[in-house]
């Protein structure tokens, strides 16, 4: 059975891709065989962190409709039933449909009387891959400009779920884009524990908040990190009270150092050169694989 | 529909964003409308990063004006005693937000998944499925310690359309300003480049695109500029936590291919972590500083953009 560790944090820029891309190397070299996912679609980067360049494997299609405008009677339903408002009339009395908003439901081919929607398609993105020293990652880019990073998500996921059956991983990690809202949610979907990822400002401390919310709604069992603990103590004190009355038995630090900012400058890895934060990853694999052992026998 | 710009003509807006998070942003966007405020602007912060809005952290409000509510999506329930059991309402569903309970033909619509799009109510054939409205979100309108106005919005936890939401908070926060005769919007967007983010940039007046020195966030940073190329949005560069790598001047090469602007350098400062901890704006915090000092540079920059005076 693969145990799937989301790593997740409201806040951009708190160290989730670190986090995620050093914790999945580190699992591999101990041995575990372990697959990367980069659900962060509108920015995917934990390629770049691991210096490959994953090859596409698949278009991410969505649903389009495309209007047979002899079969059209210009009734006006597609119009109204559209969720988004993507589809207006134009000039020729004709339905068009503006992509961007376009979710891809189908409901308009649903209601069509006149059977007049056809699916045209479009790719909204790409399923990527590559392999590195025996891990492999899977990455979701979305297309600039398109607005359908939840789909997308969903898609990769769906993706990913029949890779997990196909290869039995013994570990998937998962990094998620930030924020709380439902693309986050559709990366946290088959995640059996999350870690939380913070950093001790106000800006942190609040979105700490959210996102403890968000995964007690969802009921997923979740680690506290706390990245950069030694730039405030006030706050570093704050995130801890937090975490502790919200249930969390441990809770990760590590310190802010202008080294950990320049190793990762420099396209290299944390956990390969010696530095504080390699420890601390170590010591957050072991409490991973902890879990993963008793969620295991307790199955 | 959803990305039209709002038709704000006389009032300038100016929209900070980055490709990706924890670039600067809502610090430069705090910076940006204290100093337009001591220059004596009309000057309103919004904030439209719906997902985590954090500008109020830097921006205190000293009260709240108004709190509004919107309600612009919709979740899916079932009547079950309508139901047929035929489990149509699955196959449709594009974001697989109805599952049936194990051994059961009974769907279920998970809450957190549904966004909303009414296929499964369409299609149903024993009309079992019907529609509620559903909050998106809060926003307040609120006065800042430093005596401008703040408007702020928040998305519920899971809550779908960020894209519509900040389109709507833009208008909403456009209309009060109007009223309160304000001169200037300074929004604190949303990072990434999805629809969030189209929907900051599309119709303001003025763009600033915050990155990091890093190849992660040039990259998104990048993306951003060119969703404002595509919307024919002035847009200036701004490059923070300067230490003169050499990814810079890799990246200054590209900019200037790409016809951006560079608008502003802002050195790495551990002052600014220390005004983040004591929650002031960084010009506000330390006017001295070395990243204050740049993030006037960038500033004086925007206000020829704009063609304020």
């Amino acid at each position: 059975m693969s145990f799937t560790v989301a790593v997740t944090g409201g806040k951009g820029g708190t160290g989730k891709s670190t986090i995620a891309v050093n914790l999945a190397v580190i699992l591999s070299k101990m041995n575990y065989k372990t697959l990367l996912v980069d659900s962060d679609v509108e920015n995917p980067n934990d390629h770049l962190f691991l210096d490959v360049n994953p090859k596409r494997v698949m278009p991410i299609r969505v649903f389009t409709p495309d209007f047979d405008v002899d079969k059209c009677t210009s009734c006006g339903k597609c119009i109204q039933i559209c969720p988004r408002g993507a589809i207006a009339l134009g000039d020729d009395r004709k339905p068009v449909v503006f992509y961007e908003a376009c979710i891809g439901c189908r409901v308009c081919a649903y209601i069509c009387p006149q059977n007049a929607v056809r699916d045209m398609g479009r790719n909204i993105g790409y399923i990527r891959n590559a392999t590195r020293n025996g891990l492999r990652i899977i990455v979701g880019e979305l297309n600039p400009t398109e607005s359908q990073a939840t789909l997308a998500i969903y898609k990769l996921m769906r993706f990913v779920k029949s890779d997990v059956e196909r290869e039995k991983y013994n570990f998937v990690i998962v990094d998620t884009p930030p924020g709380v809202d439902a693309s986050v949610l559709q990366a946290l979907r088959t995640a059996d524990v999350a870690v939380v990822i913070s950093e001790p400002t106000p800006l942190g401390l609040e979105t700490m908040k959210l996102t403890i919310e968000m995964l007690q709604a969802i009921n997923i069992m979740w680690i506290p990190l706390i990245n950069k603990s030694n730039i405030s103590e006030e706050y570093r004190e704050m995130l801890l009270r937090l975490c502790r009355e919200a249930g969390a038995r441990e809770v990760f630090e590590v310190p802010y150092s202008e080294e950990v900012f320049k190793i990762n400058m420099s396209y290299r890895l944390l956990v390969e050169s010696d530095n504080p934060f390699r420890d601390v990853i170590i010591s957050l694999a072991k409490r991973v694989i902890e879990l993963r052992d008793a969620c295991l026998s307790s199955r | 529909m959803v990305f039209r710009p709002h038709g704000v003509t006389v009032m300038k807006e100016i929209v900070v964003v980055s490709g990706k998070g924890g670039s600067g942003k809502t610090i430069i966007a705090a910076s940006l409308a204290y100093l337009f405020d001591q220059e004596g602007f009309k000057v309103m912060a919004v904030d439209v990063n719906v997902d985590t809005p954090n500008l109020r952290f830097l921006l205190p409000m000293s009260r709240t004006i108004r709190k509004y509510k919107v309600y612009i999506s919709r979740k899916a329930t079932i009547d079950d005693t309508k139901c047929n059991g035929c489990l149509k309402c699955l196959e449709v569903c594009p974001y697989g937000a109805i599952e049936s309970l194990k051994g059961t033909r009974y769907p279920r619509i998970n809450l957190l998944y549904c966004e909303g799009c009414g296929a499964c109510a369409l299609l149903c054939p024993a009309s079992a499925i019907s529609m509620l409205e559903w909050k998106t979100g809060n926003m307040a309108l609120g006065e800042t310690v430093f005596g401008f106005p703040i408007f702020t919005a928040q998305l519920e936890i899971g809550g779908y359309s960020s894209g519509p939401l900040v389109h709507e908070i833009r208008k909403i926060a456009a209309e009060i300003a109007r009223d309160m005769g304000i001169d200037l919007l300074v929004v604190d967007g949303s990072p990434g480049i999805e629809c969030t983010v189209i929907a900051s940039i599309a119709g303001a007046s003025y763009a600033a695109i915050v990155s990091e020195p890093t190849p992660q966030s040039f990259r998104g940073a990048f993306r951003a500029t060119k969703i404002a190329q595509e919307f024919r949005v002035l847009a200036g560069f701004i490059i923070n936590k300067s230490m003169g790598y050499p990814v810079e001047e890799e990246a200054e090469k590209l900019l200037s291919v790409m016809n951006a602007r560079i608008i502003g350098k802002i050195p790495y400062d551990y002052e600014v972590v220390k005004s983040l901890a004591v929650a002031k704006p960084i010009v506000a915090y330390n006017p001295e500083s070395k990243a204050s000092k740049a993030i006037k540079i960038a500033y004086e920059n925007i206000k020829l953009g704009v063609g304020l005076k």
